[in-house]
């Protein structure tokens, strides 16, 4: 073997290394790693037991998810009109305004695992702005996954199934 | 003065303005790094005179982001479950509660480091009336394991004054 064999197999082997650790990297990655860091909420929908839909939120809603590595997880959805409280202050809403603020947001914080065979998350709810919520294990299962997306669906506590889709925060 | 020394100093320097810091509870421009902000934050207490419902130590969370975006919530355990386990059906009472005893915002933060403020730039808030406003909080402490400040203008009037400690 002369010299220059030897450098252009050296070269081969350096780019097949270099080129090898990068799809391994990407393949090994567990869906808690892919999962981590904040998502924006780009669409919410329940379907009822009789098959009509709702939008808890409206059909633009706001809202943020954030897994931190550290395995917590804090949520927040909300409707892009809720209602501003006349009085300026949360103490003194009126019931027509607590009703609305109370169905159209929701905030949630606690610990998330993953299961990566199962596609599926389970949130715990150590504090949640439903109360009938706190201290509930809520299992979510991804339907989609890429770099700027999140899909995952779950079934509500007052029947149905709710579709969630995130993009990524940059 | 040799290398031992002079980490010795500096240790105590740090050990110094830590526990100014800790004692300058009311009294804001406590010297601060945004970058010591970044992480999660736990609640540890507060004290809010004016609050409907007082929040327990586990009630509050809040993150900042190395990006500059943060998370924060107070959720009152308290606040009673709704009888019919729903939230569009909860009693005018339940709604009131709920309102009175929780508040979640998120958005972007930034830091005045040379007057100890923190400004929170609401996106999106339950409570509405913060929705795109910027709130301000003046840090009465900061040091590696503990966050204080105080609102100056709480949501439900007068002052209050949060500590947060921080969640590994």
């Amino acid at each position: 073997m002369n010299r220059r064999s030897i450098l252009s197999i050296s070269a081969i082997t350096a780019l097949g290394l270099t080129v090898l650790p990068g799809s391994a990297v990407a393949q090994q990655k567990t869906l808690k790693e892919q999962l981590v860091g904040t998502w924006s909420l780009a669409s919410w929908e329940q379907v009822m037991p009789d098959g009509s839909k709702v939008h808890n939120y409206g059909t633009n809603p706001k809202g943020v998810v954030v897994f931190d590595a550290n395995g917590r997880l804090f949520v927040m959805f909300a409707r892009p009109d809720l209602p501003k409280i006349a009085s300026n202050a949360p103490r003194t809403a009126s019931a027509e305004e607590a009703k609305a603020l109370v169905a159209g947001s929701l905030a949630y914080f606690g610990t998330y695992t993953v299961n990566d065979a199962d596609k599926a998350m389970s949130f715990r709810l150590d504090a949640s702005s439903f109360p009938n919520q706190v201290g509930s294990d809520q299992r979510r299962t991804i339907t989609s996954l890429t770099a700027d997306e999140l899909k995952y669906d779950t079934i509500a506590l007052a029947g149905g199934k709710i579709s969630v889709g995130l993009k990524r925060a940059k | 003065m040799n290398r031992r020394n002079m980490l010795a100093m500096s240790a105590i320097t740090v050990f110094g303005l830590a526990l100014l810091a800790e004692g300058a509870i009311g009294a804001p421009k406590a010297k601060i790094k945004k970058g010591q902000l970044v992480g999660d934050w736990a609640l540890a207490g507060n004290n809010a005179p004016n609050a409907a419902i007082q929040n327990g130590p586990d009630d509050g969370y809040l993150v900042f982001e190395r990006n500059g975006r943060f998370s924060f919530a107070l959720l009152n355990a308290k606040v009673p479950k709704f009888a019919s386990n729903n939230r569009n059906t909860g009693t005018a009472d339940e709604n009131k509660a709920a309102v009175q005893g929780n508040i979640a915002y998120f958005g972007t933060y930034s830091v005045n480091e040379a007057d100890g403020t923190l400004t929170f730039h609401i996106t999106r808030s339950s409570y509405p009336n913060w929705t795109g406003t910027d709130q301000l909080r003046l840090v009465t402490a900061l040091t590696a394991q503990e966050l204080k400040y105080t609102n100056p203008s709480a949501s439900f009037g007068g002052t209050a004054e949060l500590v947060w400690k921080r969640v590994k």
